[in-house]
């Protein structure tokens, strides 16, 4: 596949620790606009990264509610940053870069 | 799901139990749809969401979910345990619900979001409890996070739609009392979208919280049209419907006037009091209350017919006694038989139990005229929010038999409109009298106004009540002295309100059918919007299936390329490996 985009021209640096990685779950239900929506905006605003840098797990909390009520997700899209610490959650598409970027830690240089 | 009511061509209803809704409704709230509760902070939305849940679960075997978006289950459980519902118990055996859907603060809103993983979770749960009814509690806080009036609506449209589906009687209730306090379109867009619409409100006219209740809207049902005063006590919300919107409750209409004992009064009343009415005297201590109830009594036992005197916390002999000193003589009408003096003691009894009592005192004696002394004792033995029921069905009692019922409430300060109490049970009556006392010249006089009095063309003027030995006078009091000019312009402060409320409900009813219109148009986008959203998920699935597929075929072609030098590094240091190799 010559014509894909080659990973190393838009490698960054990754701005977490080894000791304290990104860890994402991203809850999601069926397959709405919405739901697509935060799918793609979130991969969007990874890919610059290693992949080694972050873990994503994308849930569908219709699968698994009782996995949902105990992360105390109630709407969807919703993300958890799990790690580092503090825990965070973010409601809604994920649409807004920058404010997504801030709230998650990256650096606007690194993505 | 046994007491629903069909009625005649109707929705199916369920009944809220909450005196007085039921009977506004003709049932209760329309069955598997959506009620929307609207009103300000502290108008009793969740009293009323609460209530109808606990009596569902206790009086209509109908299980129910209450989901909190603003506070928690154990603040709203708290809150609850002042009336007497016993919440902890309905919750213990499994008919009764909360969900905490409230936030955290730490939360962070970025962009539309939807309902239906909470959805899917109620319905599980419903279904799991056997659950027909469910409260959705501030869910506008959760949804303005949202800032997108548009992905609101559509939230808003999804509980409705799924209400619907689920055959679940709904109520959201809004934080949102007036049109001011939000955009007009959200407001239009939530009348339009519930099957029901119910306002509470609070106000604070002439330095008094009064508060009423009003069915804005029922779709395929009539409802009684008017606002309801309402009263929060120790068992919840009483709506007092004023006995106007029961159709099996015919009252005797009368065009006959009974005199009110005073030949001058009844000229400003156009004739006197209509049979079969009822009269609110207010007054502080001593401002002849008792005497204009004595006069009316005495002139009913005078023309012939059988009369009723109740009186509070005084003996009967003093009474006429007290009576006799200005004239009017009672004690020959009870020699007669034809006057009963009955005197109870407030604390004697409940409220309830004095209406158990002047029932079976109306039934023995079948009086034509009636007086109770003061009724305002009432709401000593009970509070308010019984007394106001007791009123209530005392006074359609004696409607119902044509009996004309003057009652004289006891106010405490000079101005009866900052008196609760005495203006609460004023809308249930049709005349209202209002004696006072002016202070001119040293001299302490009393004074009469009419503040109101239904169907009859009455006096606005003042007049002067004069006590003595000779009886009862009126006379003609001259509005240059201040006292008296201060109740004429209290008068026309009256006059003017109503004149007010009324331009602003026109007003209102104007905008609102704008509103309506503009809803509508709306919907119409919303339609449109939606078909454009399919198309455009369909591309989405498609690009993303696409998407996937690259994805696979680029990762066989990595495991073949890795096979081909037998490499056995882990797959994250592939990617580097790719890296290094372009």
């Amino acid at each position: 596949m010559p014509d894909l985009p080659q990973p190393a021209a838009r490698q960054a640096p990754c701005p977490f620790s080894t000791a304290a990685p990104l860890v994402l779950k991203l809850y999601i239900a069926d397959n709405s606009l919405v739901s697509l929506l935060a799918i793609g905006n979130l991969t969007e605003l990874l890919r610059p990264l290693p992949a080694d840098c972050y873990r994503l797990e994308i849930i569908d909390g219709l699968d698994d509610p009782a996995r949902a009520i105990r992360d105390g997700v109630l709407v969807t899209p919703t993300l958890l940053k799990i790690s580092p610490a503090p825990p965070l959650s973010l409601l809604g598409n994920l649409a807004d870069r920058q404010h997504v970027l801030r709230v998650l830690g990256i650096t606007e240089e690194a993505a | 799901m046994a007491d629903q009511h069909v009625p005649e061509g109707g929705i199916e209803k369920s009944p809220t139990g909450i005196e007085g809704v039921d009977e506004i409704t003709g049932g209760g709230l329309p069955c598997g749809r959506t009620t929307l509760l609207l009103g300000g902070p502290g108008s009793g939305k969740t009293v009323f969401a609460l209530q109808t849940l606990a009596n569902g679960v206790r009086d209509f075997g109908e299980p129910g979910l209450f989901v909190a978006f603003e506070e928690n289950s154990e603040e709203i459980l708290q809150n609850a345990a002042s009336f007497g519902w016993d919440l902890p118990a309905l919750v213990a055996s499994g008919q009764l619900a909360f969900i905490d859907a409230h936030l955290s603060p730490e939360i962070v809103a970025t962009g539309e979001f939807e309902l239906t993983l909470l959805l899917a979770r109620l319905a599980e749960q419903a279904r799991a409890m056997g659950a027909t009814r469910i409260v959705f509690d501030a869910i506008d806080v959760l949804l303005t996070l949202m800032d997108d009036p548009r992905a609101e609506r559509n939230e808003l449209y999804r509980v409705r739609e799924w209400l619907r589906g689920q055959h679940l009687t709904g109520m959201i209730t809004a934080r949102i009392g007036s049109e001011e306090s939000h955009t007009p379109t959200q407001y239009g867009f939530l009348q339009y979208m519930a099957d029901c619409v119910i306002n509470l409100q609070r106000q604070a006219t002439d330095r008094i919280g009064l508060r009423q209740l009003r069915v804005v809207k029922y779709r395929g049902a009539g409802v009684a049209e008017a606002d309801f005063p309402f009263v929060i006590d120790r068992n919840g919300i009483v709506v007092a419907t004023l006995g106007a919107t029961a159709p099996e409750l015919q009252y005797p209409i009368f065009t006959e006037r009974v005199s009110a004992g005073v030949t001058r009064l009844d000229t400003m009343l156009d004739g006197g009091y209509f049979r079969g009415s009822t009269v609110q005297i207010t007054g502080g201590p001593g401002t002849g209350k008792t005497t204009l109830a004595g006069a009316f009594i005495a002139a009913a036992c005078g023309r012939g017919e059988p009369a009723l005197l109740v009186s509070f916390d005084e003996v009967g002999d003093e009474i006429a006694r007290n009576l006799a000193s200005v004239n009017i003589h009672l004690a020959p009408y009870q020699a007669q038989g034809l006057l009963t003096i009955q005197a109870l003691r407030t604390e004697a009894r409940s409220a309830e139990e004095h209406l158990l009592h002047l029932k079976s005192l109306i039934e023995t004696r079948q009086p034509r005229c009636m007086a109770i002394d003061p009724i305002t004792a009432l709401v000593k033995a009970g509070g308010l929010a019984a007394a106001l029921t007791v009123v209530q069905r005392l006074v359609r009692l004696t409607k119902a038999q044509g009996i004309t019922l003057l009652c004289t409430s006891l106010t405490e300060s000079s101005d009866p409109l900052t008196e609760a109490g005495a203006i609460q049970i004023s809308t249930i009556l049709d005349t209202w009298i209002h004696l006072s006392y002016t202070i001119q010249g040293g001299e302490r006089n009393r004074a009469l106004t009419i503040i109101k009095s239904r169907g009859t063309k009455h006096s606005d003027q003042v007049r002067e009540l004069i006590l003595s030995d000779a009886g009862i006078t009126l006379t003609d009091v001259y509005s240059e002295r201040g006292e008296v000019l201060m109740g004429t312009l209290r008068e026309e402060r009256i006059a003017d309100e109503a004149y007010d409320r009324e331009r602003q409900r026109l007003e209102f009813e104007r905008a609102q059918r704008t509103r309506m219109s503009n809803a509508e148009t709306l919907n119409a986008h919303i339609e449109a919007m939606r078909q454009e959203l399919q198309t455009k998920q369909e591309e989405i699935a498609l690009a993303q299936q696409e998407h996937t597929a690259r994805e696979r075929q680029l990762g066989r072609q990595r495991a073949a390329r890795q096979e081909l030098r037998g490499g056995d590094t882990p797959p994250a240091a592939d990617d580097e490996e790719g890296a290094d190799h372009a």
